[in-house]
């Protein structure tokens, strides 16, 4: 068990080290000029020089990485210039480990632009979430019971819907009436949930119903089909047989079963939002990560953009891991195989 | 329902009804999937509209060349008034713009949506094709080889699973297209359809690699392809003429139910303004002008959302009601 | 200046002004109307927050690196004291006087136009109590020369002020962190107690225009962080910095208690505290605004109303302006191409433009004017130049003279332009008007950030033939424009084009440019139209397109809020305040 654990963490190290090391080589091979965008109006050669030394962006890809992955692990300092250093010290930006880089763009670390952006991707992920493992969840159990009758008919067609519909449309609707039209709730703006829970949740329930619209009726046809898989199974038919009263059999027997791909369907899922809904938060001019990512491709910010790009893969390898480790304690069946 | 012709492929096997010894001839998969499609009507309705679509969509740059489609013309005295807004109800509406006019230029919308339909229906499909064909190949080569090579090419689908397909084909967009842009010298359409193509198709083939590789791993245990070594076939004979046949229902199946994310994906892209853009008319393309008008002029909005939904719903009804049919369990009770 | 930046517009304009305002305002609404600004200047009461909404991100607050039209009014006019500035008008459109701020009056210039003197006022204190003295505006203005760290703004320092330049153009003072050439910055700069003494290199009679820049403002040596310094605000107006600046979403500022009222002759401070929110696009701010829910009542706009917005605005009776905006839109073809290095080429191109197209994609001709100049309306030099061949262009002509050029037809061009929607629809029909003409067009949209910076980078010069332009006067001299744009011999370097985008290069115009500029007052003014029309219609080196409107809103809770065409064309926030 400890060595399965153990075998998976090195798995996901090493996974996260390969993509790493590919965004890095993909971006940095290309063939557009970092430095070039670091420069406003009036950009001489000389300032674009100074810019691409002073970044690091002169040197060859490979020591730009290796300073990068040191920079995760001691922080950095931009300008990299010792005369600077020496002489005026107050012009050195430091960036603390993890130290992600630096947006000239921006004019700031790359690590301050993600914890700022981190509280709302996660307010929105983990709001989300819930509402659409309840209704999800929720939704397939009745549709499956009720299988061939018209609430299964109802939620599968509602769900259908769900599904079919583009986010940014739901979102704008959402945008468009409810908020600007109706003022039922107040146009979105985030609101730290320290400073107040109550205005955190009614500035986040539309971006929270537009994901999770999504995501529930993607749910729904999934935790109907488990349920329905899992509910023909032979032991189902003989505890009922034994007499053990419905409510038992179905979740007991019946969802514990059908809950497993579920879980794992959603750890997944989830990993992939934290690092950002970007589609979301582009309608509701939220500024999570995902926002950031967008903008720091309108903007040709490369740092940024592979900064975003590593940390929205790390989080699914991660959410792979914890599924996997997870996954094992709960199945027993998982340990004989490895 | 527990007559013998119900059951599916597995057990094509004689069901004992007291005294008749009707002749039961045992039907093909592709019978039983016929008839449970038949007896159907939703699916057969999103199948109906699904072909229309694509008829349409085939049919539209024929309409444009003869002129009853007209995507690029403007109409500036269809427009007025403070930003130039549409005249007249519901966005311009009239016998000769059957979903209005766009602000600004007065272009006929419905042409635009038709058009839009034609390249967004292009770049899902040929997507689609792109993923089928690398998970497909990848998935038969992990299958049948196992060991190694089955170890190397599931550690490669878990790498490219954790990139994540909508951020990477944001991040990618500008330096792929410029790329592909002075490589072809050519205007934006071409090189952001190649881009959107061949990256959509990319970060979908593991699904189908996955798929498939379980699949050829359940045939694998079967006498026929134990049967086919034995007689001395080679590794490609395998693969493609013996295994290829088994593998079209799941193949079929995940392409109906990965095009509509192709298409949908292409346009939330667009909204966000990568990836296709105006002037090319997709559905992307079209939506990121017109949210901005959301509240001004509605009908901009809801026209082509509301297509961009039915196109989807169709190909996601189609998709579910062929996985109905051809799944062998379905019958069961 | 080509982005959202400040504007032109003096005396004799009024009527120009006032006539544009008017026509483009038919449904019922300068903001006099609603009550919102008349007598703007007098009564307002103390004391609330002002909401400030933006849809731009600011990039800099650093007083030597804005050269935003928005950052150079609220910079002005909260935090940034300069030397001269132009003071708040009573109407939307009414020009602006150029008086005294930090300074005692508009300055003294010696006979030969060589030499500038200003006096800085008693009492003037930055937020720590520390008086303004002329060292910090003689460091400040330094500031512009250490051109590797401080970039982005304007560099009329480097112009006007005397010091040698190198060979490539450069200046032979490297800024105060280097400190090369210091001694030749102290020779043309200097401080005798609090009077600072300018010497010019050649003699200009506007340089206490370019002296509202907020460019010319002071600067704290002990406070230079240079890079760091970018958004650390450290005020000497009635507004200071609460707390820091988020990038990307704005911050509060409240009173500056050192700030002493008397000292001050225009600024009235009402709000108590301003809050500064950019995290918006600009339709939904537009959206918050016209609905005028809760806290929005307190809003002003700083950015314009987008082309979407624009039907929905005039529903905010009585809260909306429609105002000149100082910008020409122009196209530039480039002289380096193998098309438009042929003369009868680039008439065909100008000859084809179809504004009409362009005029409806942007909001319809109540808001959008086709022109034929490069100077906008509001100056006195406008020329108001005639239109060559009709508001739609004329294909058959343009055809005629595609044909004498000797190329063969169809004429393949990359025309590049701005990436929005709004430029999209007005460039698939300039393109329609291109083509009918024999051109085949192929469109280049470049994202906004990358705009002015590709067109500036010498590559660009083989892959394009025409580009799309705005251009707005830096204040309110021709000077600002023509020379700008035009005049080879300060635009042109290895470097790139500068803002002669289009690498026009012509001795005789460039004398041209030399006589206007020692011209003054109405023949200078002349002399200038003179040159925008010879290069309009003589050359074809400029293909002028329109002049905009921009549409404005403020919340109903909000009085005083007038829109300074003369000083950046925005709410100028000096007199504005909130009803309690």
């Amino acid at each position: 068990m400890f060595y399965y654990i153990l075998r998976r963490l090195a798995s996901a190290a090493a996974m996260i080290v390969l993509i790493t090391a590919t965004t890095f080589a993909i971006f940095f091979a290309s063939p557009i000029d970092p430095a070039r965008y670091t420069c406003g109006k009036n950009c001489t050669p000389t300032i674009l020089e100074g810019n691409r030394k002073a970044l690091g962006y002169d040197q060859p890809a490979t020591v730009q990485y290796v300073k990068f992955i040191s920079g995760l692990f001691v922080g950095r300092d931009f300008p990299d210039n010792e005369q600077l250093r020496t002489e005026h010290p107050e012009q050195i930006v430091h960036c603390p480990a993890p130290c992600l880089g630096y947006s000239a763009n921006q004019h700031r670390t790359i690590n301050e632009m993600v914890a700022e952006g981190w509280p709302i991707s996660l307010s929105v992920a983990i709001g989300a979430f819930t509402l659409w493992m309840l209704i999800g969840v929720g939704g397939g159990l009745i549709a499956a019971l009720n299988k061939g009758r018209w609430p299964d008919r109802t939620i599968v067609g509602s769900a259908l819907i769900g599904f079919s519909l583009p986010t940014f449309f739901v979102g704008l609707v959402l945008l468009t009436f409810p908020a600007i039209k109706w003022g039922w709730v107040p146009i979105p703006n985030f609101v730290p949930f320290f400073e107040n829970p109550w205005e955190w949740a009614r500035n986040l329930i539309l971006p929270w119903i537009t994901l999770a619209f999504f995501f529930a009726a993607s749910y729904v046809r999934l935790t109907r089909a488990y349920m329905i898989e899992t509910m023909s199974e032979d032991y189902i038919r003989t505890a009922r047989a034994k007499g053990v009263a419905t409510t038992a059999v179905v979740m007991r027997h019946g969802l514990r079963a059908a809950l497993t791909p579920i879980v794992t369907a959603a750890g997944l899922d989830l990993g992939g939002l934290l690092g950002g809904a970007i589609i979301t938060e582009s309608v509701f001019s939220l500024h999570g990560l995902g926002y950031l990512a967008v903008r720091s491709v309108t903007n040709m910010d490369l740092p940024t953009i592979v900064a975003m790009v590593m940390i929205v893969a790390t989080f699914i390898v991660i959410a792979n891991l914890i599924v996997d480790v997870a996954y094992s304690f709960i199945d027993p069946r998982v340990k004989l195989v490895s | 329902m527990s007559q013998a012709s119900a059951v599916g492929g597995r057990d094509g096997a004689v069901d004992q009804v007291a005294g008749a010894v009707a002749e039961i001839a045992g039907r093909t998969p592709w019978q039983i999937t016929r008839a449970r499609l038949a007896k159907d009507k939703v699916t057969m309705v999103a199948m109906g509209a699904a072909l229309f679509f694509i008829v349409l969509a085939l049919l539209a740059p024929v309409l444009t060349h003869f002129g009853l489609l007209d995507p690029y013309s403007n109409h500036t005295d269809l427009v007025g008034g403070l930003g130039s807004l549409p005249k007249g109800p519901l966005g311009g509406v009239s016998p000769e713009h059957w979903m209005g006019v766009e602000p600004g230029t007065g272009r006929d919308i419905f042409s635009r949506v038709v058009s839009g339909l034609t390249v967004s229906l292009i770049v899902a499909t040929l997507a689609v094709t792109v993923s089928v064909i690398l998970g497909t190949v990848i998935g038969i080569v992990s299958g049948t080889a196992g060991g190694r090579v089955d170890w190397l090419f599931s550690r490669i689908t878990d790498f490219v699973l954790s990139f994540p397909q909508t951020l990477m084909l944001i991040a990618l967009s500008t330096i792929v297209i410029d790329m592909l842009q002075s490589a072809l010298n050519m205007e934006r359409t071409v090189p952001s359809m190649i881009f959107m193509i061949l990256v959509m198709g990319f970060f979908g083939w593991p699904i189908f690699a996955r798929v498939i590789r379980g699949q050829v791993l359940s045939l694998k245990q079967r006498e026929f392809i134990e049967a086919a070594h034995s007689l001395g076939a080679g590794r490609a004979r395998i693969y493609f003429k013996e295994l290829l046949p088994h593998l079209w229902a799941p193949i079929l199946v995940y392409t109906t139910l990965v095009m509509p994310q192709n298409i949908a994906t292409e346009a939330a892209l667009g909204f966000l303004g990568v990836g296709i853009q105006a002037p090319t008319p997709s559905f992307g393309s079209i939506l990121n002008d017109s949210v901005h008008y959301a509240t001004s002029d509605p009908a901009y909005f809801i026209f082509p959302g509301v297509t961009l939904f039915l196109v989807v719903l169709s190909f996601n009804l189609l998709g579910d009601g062929l996985r109905d049919a051809l799944d062998p369990k379905a019958d069961r009770q | 200046m080509k982005r959202t930046q400040i504007v032109a517009g003096v005396a004799t304009t009024l009527a120009l002004g006032l006539a544009l305002t008017a026509c483009g305002s038919s449904p019922t609404a300068t903001s006099t109307a609603g009550g919102a600004t008349s007598g703007a200047a007098a009564g307002g009461a103390a004391g609330g927050t002002l909401h400030i909404l933006s849809g731009t991100a600011t990039e800099h607050w650093d007083p030597q690196r804005v050269y935003v039209g928005v950052n150079i009014e609220y910079g002005n006019r909260m935090f940034t004291r300069t030397l001269t500035t132009f003071g708040p008008v009573a109407k939307d459109g009414e020009p602006a006087t150029l008086i005294a701020d930090a300074a005692t009056d508009t300055g003294t210039v010696s006979a030969d136009g060589k030499e500038w003197k200003f006096t800085i006022k008693d009492g003037v204190k930055w937020e720590d109590g520390q008086a303004v003295k002329c060292e910090d505006f003689k460091y400040g203005i330094s500031r512009t020369f250490a051109v590797d760290v401080i970039t982005g703004g304007p560099n009329y320092a480097i112009q006007y002020l005397d010091i040698p330049k190198n060979d490539d153009g450069s200046s032979k003072y490297a800024g105060p962190y280097k400190k090369t050439g210091q001694d030749l910055y102290d020779k043309a700069v200097t401080c005798d107690g609090n009077t600072i003494t300018f010497k010019m290199a050649k003699p200009s009679g506007d340089f206490n225009m370019a002296a509202t820049m907020t460019a010319f403002g002071a600067f704290r040596e002990d406070k230079d962080q240079g890079e760091k310094s970018n958004y650390a605000i450290f005020s000497n107006g009635p507004y200071k910095l609460e707390g820091s600046w988020t990038a990307n979403k704005g911050a509060t500022f409240v009173r500056n208690e050192n700030w002493d009222p008397a000292t001050d002759g225009f600024r009235k401070a009402y709000p108590d505290k301003i809050v500064w929110d950019e995290s918006l696009t600009q339709e939904t701010m537009y959206e918050r605004i016209i609905a005028d829910q809760g806290d929005d009542k307190n809003a002003i706009a700083m950015d314009q109303a987008p082309v979407t917005a624009m039907a929905n605005v005039t529903s905010a009776e009585g809260r909306y302006t429609v105002v000149a905006s100082p910008y020409t839109r122009y196209m530039v073809p480039n002289y380096k191409s193998k098309v438009f290095s042929n003369d009868k080429a680039r008439e065909a191109l100008a000859l084809a433009t179809d504004r009409s197209a362009y005029v409806t994609a942007a909001g319809g001709d109540q808001v959008v004017k086709a022109t034929n100049s490069l100077i906008n309306p509001a100056l006195p030099a406008f020329p108001n130049t005639p239109l060559l061949a009709g508001e739609k262009g004329d294909a058959a002509k343009a055809k005629e003279a595609l044909q004498a050029s000797g190329l063969t037809l169809p004429v393949k061009i990359n025309v590049a332009y701005r990436k929005n929607d709004t430029l999209d629809k007005a460039f698939a029909g300039l393109k329609a008007g291109w083509d009918a003409a024999g051109f085949q067009t192929n469109l280049i949209g470049i994202p906004a950030e990358q705009y002015y910076g590709t067109l500036q980078s010498p590559e660009s010069a083989t892959k394009y033939d025409a580009y799309w332009a705005g251009w707005g006067a830096d204040f309110p001299s021709a000077s600002t424009v023509i020379p700008q744009l035009l005049d080879s011999r300060s635009q042109i370097s290895a470097g790139g084009p500068g803002q002669d985008y289009g690498y026009f290069d012509n001795d005789e115009f460039n004398a041209g440019i030399d006589k206007a500029m020692a011209l003054t007052g109405a023949e200078g003014d002349k002399a200038w139209g003179a040159l925008d029309t010879e290069v309009v219609t003589k050359h074809f080196g400029v293909i002028p397109l329109i002049n905009d409107q921009f549409v404005f809103a403020h919340g109903s809770n909000v009085e005083g809020a007038v829109v300074n065409t003369t000083f950046t064309g925005y709410y100028d926030i000096a007199n504005v305040s909130v009803k309690k």
